[in-house]
């Protein structure tokens, strides 16, 4: 308990507002979509959803579950079960954990000089985020906070038994917290190399402080933000592990296996939606004219000052989502008369909004993996920014004409298109699920389409607007 | 009425071709009108016929006169004019040019756009984002 408090002591005594830097790590080039694509996309997300319903009208009634969940089994590749080789992940995992922290410390404090950067914001939270999507949940295997519990457990020789049971009434709200932390420091913490080492051996003492109160399990099912995160991700994979054995099936399917169960888990969802909604929001020339239009200017140059006004505009975004949400559910349930409670109703479509929170992040993020994860190259050979040329590539250009603004546009829209159709798909099915007639089920999805419609639309309405330079 | 659920795969697939053709033609007939306008604003001194300039003025950090957005189109030559109040250092991201920048003088700036996208210029010292060139494809 006292290792706790210390913990989250430290932690805010770290983060030390820092000069003001008006970039967020990794430099993104992407040009506002035109007009037309933008008016395309929205115009294609409400046909193709219509004809989605048609889709579903046109099924015979007697159809009430969705199609059975595996395509096909066949287990791919034995070997990534066999347990030596999940040894050799954590190895690995480990060894770039340690390094990470290491070259923060005592490596070269400039953000594009050191290792530990770009590693973390961009091949890391990108980069191991979309990889989860399209391979399952690796995170349970090699997250290196749980690995090096375990270790600490083995020497012990006997397992922490946790002081608290964990209330189910805090449910996923320290996650959520976490969460909203993490954004923080990645959008407005202005992170340098040292800071973030800081900053992750602080996360390390409070996952080690999380264990000892609330037990290995609830920690890491309800707390820990990268658990929480990424094997929500995980869901949308066409791969899934049953009894360590790794099988195809479509993807999405794995978000209807269950449902979310709290008010915390559904925020969280909503947040990974508001939070890349208001990243992107935040550099158009709308909010800049709403932000000047209603504080006075001598605020707004002060920098603590700004940054404060854009941390409340973070912490209402979701709940905006939220608003526009729950509205919708309303009216779900009043137009299908239907005797499933409100709350319940609203955790029942809750994982649906996931294609549309990764489809999002993909649109706005990806082009950062492409060009600035080129870095790394470089960056192997000289981690810590000493000169150093360890496997030759320390002077690799990077190639930041990878894509042209054309393919960005189209692969954007693209993404989230993809995301709206099968975030509509899903709560199709949730509904066909859920409403004990047909004919209630089709009737329930139209505000449900209203809401995506919204959500996309609103998406590629931000990646069309015109953007300034921040302050 | 049961239609074959792949008539809607199909129907769904002509809808988006055939929106995208339309608007793909409306985005090209735009793309033509801006551009032309673009082309009337040119500088009159003895710079070559494609090349577009830009001056741009900056004091105490801030940019005071000059465009905070350039808009140039892909394959231009770009020529931007930049003076300081106080030595500093010019960087356009992305195309990584640097410029040093002396109290009160003119610095020129040439380089042709062969990248697209939206690349944000700097005062690399003090770390002040002042605007962006966006480069738009042909």
């Amino acid at each position: 308990m006292i290792r706790i408090g210390f913990c989250l002591i430290s932690l805010t005594l770290f983060i030390i507002p820092q000069p003001a830097f008006a970039h967020a790590f990794g430099q993104l080039y992407n040009l506002p979509i035109p007009f037309w694509f933008y008016i395309f996309g929205g115009a294609t997300a409400i046909v193709v959803s219509f004809l989605i319903i048609g889709y579903f009208i046109s099924r015979p009634a007697k159809i009430t579950s969705y199609p059975t969940v595996y395509l096909s089994k066949f287990t791919l590749f034995d070997i990534l079960a066999k347990p030596w080789f999940k040894n050799f992940l954590k190895t690995g995992s480990i060894f770039l954990f340690l390094t990470t922290i290491t070259t923060g410390i005592l490596g070269n404090d400039s953000s594009y000089s050191n290792f530990n950067m770009t590693f973390f914001w961009i091949i890391f939270v990108l980069g191991f985020t979309y990889l989860t999507a399209i391979i399952g949940n690796l995170w349970a295997i090699v997250n290196p906070f749980k690995i090096l519990i375990e270790l600490t457990e083995s020497f012990s020789k006997e397992a922490t038994k946790p002081i608290l049971q964990y209330p189910p009434k805090l449910g996923y709200w320290p996650a959520l917290a976490f969460y909203f932390i993490f954004i923080w420091l990645e959008l407005l913490g202005k992170t340098t190399p040292r800071s973030l080492s800081l900053i992750i051996i602080q996360y390390t003492l409070i996952n080690f402080g999380g264990v000892i109160l609330f037990g290995k399990k609830s920690w890491f099912t309800y707390c820990e933000f990268f658990s929480v995160f990424l094997r929500l991700i995980a869901k949308v994979a066409p791969i899934e592990y049953i009894k360590g054995k790794p099988y195809i099936r479509p993807p999405f399917v794995g978000l209807l296996k269950n449902q979310a169960d709290s008010l915390s888990l559904l925020l969280f969802i909503l947040f990974m939606l508001s939070s890349t909604a208001f990243d992107g929001f935040r550099e158009t020339v709308i909010w800049r004219k709403f932000i000047f239009g209603l504080l006075p200017e001598s605020f707004l140059y002060s920098s603590s000052l700004f940054r404060l006004v854009q941390t409340i505009a973070l912490a209402l975004s979701p709940f905006i989502f939220l608003a526009i949400y729950l509205y919708l559910i309303g009216l779900m349930k009043i137009i299908t008369k239907s005797k499933i409670l409100f709350g319940q109703l609203s955790f029942h479509f809750a994982f649906s909004l996931v294609p549309i929170a990764l489809a999002y992040n993909i649109a706005h993020y990806y082009t950062l993996l492409l060009t600035e994860g080129q870095n790394i190259i470089r960056l192997i050979s000289d981690p810590l920014g000493f000169g150093w040329n360890l496997f030759g590539t320390a002077n690799y250009l990077v190639n930041i004409g990878i894509v042209g603004a054309n393919f960005v546009w189209h692969s954007q829209v693209a993404f989230i298109l993809l995301g709206h159709i099968a975030a509509v798909y899903l709560a199709h099915l949730v509904a066909l699920k859920i409403f004990p007639a047909q004919k209630s089920a089709l009737v329930s999805q139209l505000p449900m389409l209203v809401l995506m419609v919204i959500y996309t639309i609103t998406g590629l309405w931000i990646l069309s607007q015109p953007l300034t330079t921040g302050l | 009425m049961k239609i074959n659920p792949v008539v809607y795969v199909i129907l769904a697939v002509v809808i988006l071709v055939g929106l995208f053709f339309v608007f793909n033609q409306n985005q090209t007939n735009y793309q033509n009108q801006s551009q032309t306008s673009i082309l009337s604003v040119q500088s009159p001194s003895p710079t070559p016929q494609s090349a577009k300039t830009f001056e741009l003025v900056i004091s105490t950090k801030k940019l005071v006169s000059g465009p905070e957005t350039i808009k140039v189109t892909e394959g231009d030559e770009i020529v931007i004019k930049i003076t300081s109040d106080e030595p500093e250092e010019f960087h356009i991201h992305g195309y990584d040019i640097f410029v040093d920048l002396e109290k009160d003088a003119t610095k020129e700036l040439k380089f042709t756009a062969n990248l697209t996208g939206r690349f944000i210029f700097e005062l690399e010292q003090s770390m002040t984002e002042l605007g962006a060139i966006e480069v738009l494809p042909q």
